[in-house]
Formats: C-alpha cells, structure tokens, sequence
C-alpha cells in the first residue's frame, strides 16, 4: 500500500454530486467516490492536524485522559476502579456511579487520591490517583450535590466534560451531569 | 457521515519504537515488514528531497531513493542503529540517504564518469523545507487512519467523525452536533477527544529513543515546513 493514494475520508454531504473538483467551503477535494485523498488537504489544514501533536504544557488529567483514550483505556478503567485507592472505600466502585454515597467516603476518595497523584509517585499510581480524585469530585456535585474540590467551578467544568467524551456509558453520564452541576458554583 | 478508511494490509501498532524494536528482534520477516512500512511512509519525501536537491543530476530520484533502501535498508543493522542514535528517524534517513548519494558520486569519478556538480561543494546540511513537509504529510496521514481504528475500536467512531467534520471539513460544531443528535458544547468535547489521541498517534510514530516532549514539539515544528 502506498501512502500517496490513501483515501479516508467520505463526504459528508449525501447529495454532493463533486466529481474531483475543489469541494466549497472545505479544505479538502474528492473523487468521484467522494472521497479524500491526503495529498488533497491543504498546507493550512496539514499544519493544523500537525499542530494538534503539540503538547507544550500536560496537566496530570491531561494524562489520564491519554490514558483513557488509548485502545485499551476502557479495559484499564474497568480494572482500576476495582483496585486501590477505589476498593479501600467502596466494596463495588459502581456505586460511584450509580449513588447513594455518603460525604466521608467521597472525601475519603478524594484525600486517597491526592496522595497516590503526588509528585514523589510513579504514572500508574499518579494516574490511578487523578481518576480517584475525579471521580470522588464527580460523584459529589451529582449525588450529594456538594462541591469537594478547591477548584474553580471554571476549571473543573471542562475536564469534566473532557472526562465525559473519554469514558463510555453511564461513567460518560456521570461526568457529563457533573458537568452540568458545576454551573450553580460558577463565580458569574 | 460516512467516512471511510482504507482496509491496512499489515496491522501497524500505535507504538512505532516498541513495534519496531520487536520486528528486528524477530529476524528476517520482523525486519523485512519493518522495512516496508519505513519505505512506505518514508520513499515520497525523499524522492521529493533529491528533486529538490543537487543530487537530482545523479538520476532519476525514484531509482536513487530506491538504491538508497536497498542499500542501507538492506543492512541487518541500519534501523537497530537507528534506534540507538538520538536522532529522530526522519533526520537518520536523509543523512543516509546523502552519504549514500555521496557515494554514488565518488563511484561515477571513479569511472570517469563527469559530474555537473562537486558533492564537496554541496552545503545543504539541513533538510529541505519541502522534505520536511512531505515527511510531514505522511505521517498524518498514517497517525488519522491509526487514530480512526483506534476511535473505533473504543467504540468512539462518532467521535472520530465529529473531529473529521470540524477539522477537515471545516464545519461548525452546531452544525456538526445536529447531525448526531448531540448539542453543540457535546460535539466540541467528542472532537477534543478524537484530537487527544490524534496527539497521542502522531507523537507515536514521530518519536525516537531517549526523545523529551519538549524535543517531540520541537520535531513537530519542524513537520510543518
């Protein structure tokens, strides 16, 4: 397989009748089969693909969310969330999930967490550590409808979301409604 | 939308060091299927290399880019000393690939043969901007069809499709979100999610041994031309 004739991108448009021609609006061409060829990309849209690999600064929940996304990130989670710090404090860590929980077993969670996610830890414990953390954040604003972390409302919104578009099912809902619940603790 | 990818005939990891290094710990079939895919990714930006280049009065560049890798790549060695050199394998291949030219030249004096230029006078210590770019093209096109399996594999294939219509089909995210149901603060999500391991992908197979983040963004730049 040469690389010069992959094709991978199908055209959106079902009624597109582009028979190779510039597509308007988009930084891409077709064939008639409506799809992109690589070489077809623009140099803009080239460097800005290039430019998502730039990292510059990574915060530690950049890293688990790395961690969740790679292809076998569902598997880790699954397993995690029964291992410590999670089975130090709930028999099944479904419940995180599912509620009730009570507060002293979210601030458990959570000061579990910060320690496992320190500086003088190794990734695994540090990764194993932010999702405690998260998830103790989470499983408070949705189920005692409390806010355990010292962050702003502004900042954590967003990881949460991002923590929602890296995990599946009804761990997805969870930060997603977490999410949401950031809003009555938003300063504005 | 629909978006199709392109059926791979080999299964290339996400992790080039560690696929590579356990290609050449396997023999002959390891190291011929680690020379293919350093070929397949690596044979267009160096053809567009010596036609940009000096070189270019040696021949034609496909047979000159074909010598190359039959030469080098031919050695049981080359890529485990790329491994151990520091130095991205962009950078290890057009080095190569120079010294090799180089050698070609002194081979053609040696037959008495006339040069139009002398190698000693070529001072292109840098990869060409064009190189770079192609090399650059290349890679993103490896890392979107990896990223797209991966997505899929995870079951987020929408999400692949939501960061495909943004960033290539330059959509909005409402837009986008109408068409999967979803609002548009969602699809913005779905679409940084798919980039996380588009990043993750590309930084994969550019990087090398030894490399600091820092030196993977700094690689990256140069990928941009």
């Amino acid at each position: 397989m040469k690389n010069s004739t992959l094709k991978f991108v199908r055209c959106a448009d079902k009624d597109c009748e582009t028979d190779g021609n510039q597509h308007d609006g988009t930084a891409m061409s077709k064939d008639k089969d409506h799809t992109t060829k690589i070489e077809n990309l623009d140099p803009g849209t080239m460097t800005g693909l290039l430019k998502i690999g730039i990292i510059e600064k990574q915060r530690p929940v950049d890293r688990l969310l790395d961690r969740l996304i790679a292809v076998d990130g569902g598997e880790w989670f699954s397993n995690v969330i029964q291992e410590p710090p999670f089975n130090a404090v709930f028999a099944d860590a479904a419940v995180l999930c599912q509620g009730p929980v009570e507060r002293v077993e979210i601030n458990s969670l959570k000061s579990k967490g910060k320690r496992l996610s320190g500086a003088d830890r190794g990734q695994e414990d540090r990764l194993r550590g932010t999702l405690a953390y998260m998830l103790s954040v989470a499983a408070g604003l949705v189920h005692l409808e409390e806010m355990v972390s010292s962050q702003p409302a502004e900042v954590l919104e967003p990881v949460l979301q991002d923590l929602s578009g890296a995990l599946s099912d009804e761990w997805s809902t969870l930060f997603a409604s977490a999410a949401a619940a950031t809003g009555a603790y938003r300063l504005e | 939308m629909a978006v199709m990818t392109t059926k791979r005939t080999d299964v290339f990891p996400h992790t080039q060091l560690t696929w590579l290094s356990s290609q050449l710990d396997e023999g002959d079939l390891g190291l011929a299927k680690a020379r293919e895919h350093v070929m397949e990714v690596y044979r267009e930006p160096l053809m567009i290399y010596v036609k940009g280049s000096s070189f270019r009065t040696l021949g034609d560049a496909e047979e000159l880019v074909s010598g190359f890798f039959a030469d080098r790549l031919g050695r049981t060695d080359y890529l485990s000393e790329w491994l151990s050199s520091g130095r991205p394998l962009r950078r290890w291949l057009l080095v190569g690939l120079k010294y090799y030219l180089k050698e070609q030249i002194r081979a053609k004096k040696r037959g008495g043969s006339s040069l139009a230029f002398d190698p000693d006078d070529d001072d292109q210590d840098h990869p060409s901007r064009s190189y770079n770019e192609a090399s650059g093209r290349q890679l993103v096109a490896r890392a979107m069809i990896q990223t797209e399996e991966d997505l899929r594999a995870r079951g987020f294939g929408e999400h692949w499709e939501v960061f495909v219509a943004h960033h290539l089909q330059e959509r909005l995210f409402a837009s986008i979100g109408e068409e999967h149901g979803v609002d548009e603060k969602r699809a913005a999500v779905m679409s940084r999610t798919a980039a996380r391991r588009f990043r993750a992908v590309l930084r994969e197979l550019v990087t090398w041994p030894g490399a600091s983040d820092e030196e993977l963004d700094s690689e990256i730049r140069a990928l941009c031309g």
